[in-house]
């Protein structure tokens, strides 16, 4: 899900989080459901029934609000007049385990 | 079936002193597995209670009730709830804020926090959606409910 995030980042011009904390976690949890549900719903979300909104669609990432508006939630794709919004598209393996680790 | 509401490091949190500061962190409610909303029982456990050994983070002050509802009903100040998830990274980029908002407003406010992956039933209860969603119980009702906009 990270090499995920950082293409999408390109394509979709927006940008990572000024603080990589909340890019790790977000990219942790999209994973985590990526290999328990078989998709990576949105980890900003509480559902009632995980395996039907996988089936739905609709909050697999990129969910259809960021894939319409640009608008994501869980502060990991942000347009660059975001006021957090930093500078980078990418972000390293170590950055994410290091942010991570405590957790 | 104990619910333990456990706050960390306060050095002495006494009725008779209100004012004195304490760096109290947000409450975090911790559920056994199973536990269901609504507490029967009315087993009632002092404010003061003493620390207890066995508890696995060392924490100055544990509060138990037998339910989320039991403790919205006898929270005498308003209780700021704090709906997150482990993986949601605005929920976790909010906690520094909210320990600095439960320090500040320890007179004012109880800061709760809840899991809702460990807590589904609560967090279905009052129609969580988006991640985190803060609600404000006052008189244990819920008086105001917000949703952090991602717009900067």
């Amino acid at each position: 899900m990270r090499k995920f995030s950082e293409q999408y980042a390109r394509r979709s011009g927006t940008y990572f989080c000024v603080d990589k904390g909340v890019t790790s976690v977000v990219i942790k949890g999209l994973a985590d459901h990526k290999d328990t549900l078989g998709a990576p719903l949105c980890p900003c979300r509480h559902y009632d029934d995980k395996p039907a909104e996988v089936a739905q669609g609709f909050w697999n990432c990129p969910c259809v609000p960021m894939r319409e508006r640009k608008e994501c939630h869980c502060m990991l794709f942000l347009t660059p007049e975001n006021d957090f919004a930093g500078q980078d598209q990418a972000i390293s393996f170590e950055e994410i385990k290091e942010s991570t680790s405590n957790m | 079936m104990a619910i333990s509401l456990s706050a960390s490091s306060i050095p002495r949190l006494s009725g008779e002193n209100p004012a004195a500061s304490s760096s109290m962190s947000p409450l975090r409610l911790r559920l056994p597995a199973g536990a269901r909303g609504f507490g029967g029982g009315g087993r009632r456990i002092s404010v003061n209670s003493k620390p207890r050994g066995f508890s696995l983070v060392v924490e100055a002050k544990k509060q138990t009730y037998n339910s989320f509802d039991d403790l919205l009903a006898k929270s005498e100040k308003p209780v700021l709830v704090d709906f997150y998830a482990t993986w949601c990274g605005p929920c976790q980029f909010m906690v520094p804020i909210l320990n600095e908002v439960s320090i500040r407003l320890n007179d004012t406010i109880q800061v709760v926090k809840i899991d809702t992956e460990k807590y589904p039933s609560i967090a279905d209860k009052y129609k969580i959606e988006a991640l985190p969603t803060f609600i404000i119980f006052k008189d244990g009702k819920p008086f105001e409910r917000f949703v952090r906009c991602s717009d900067g």
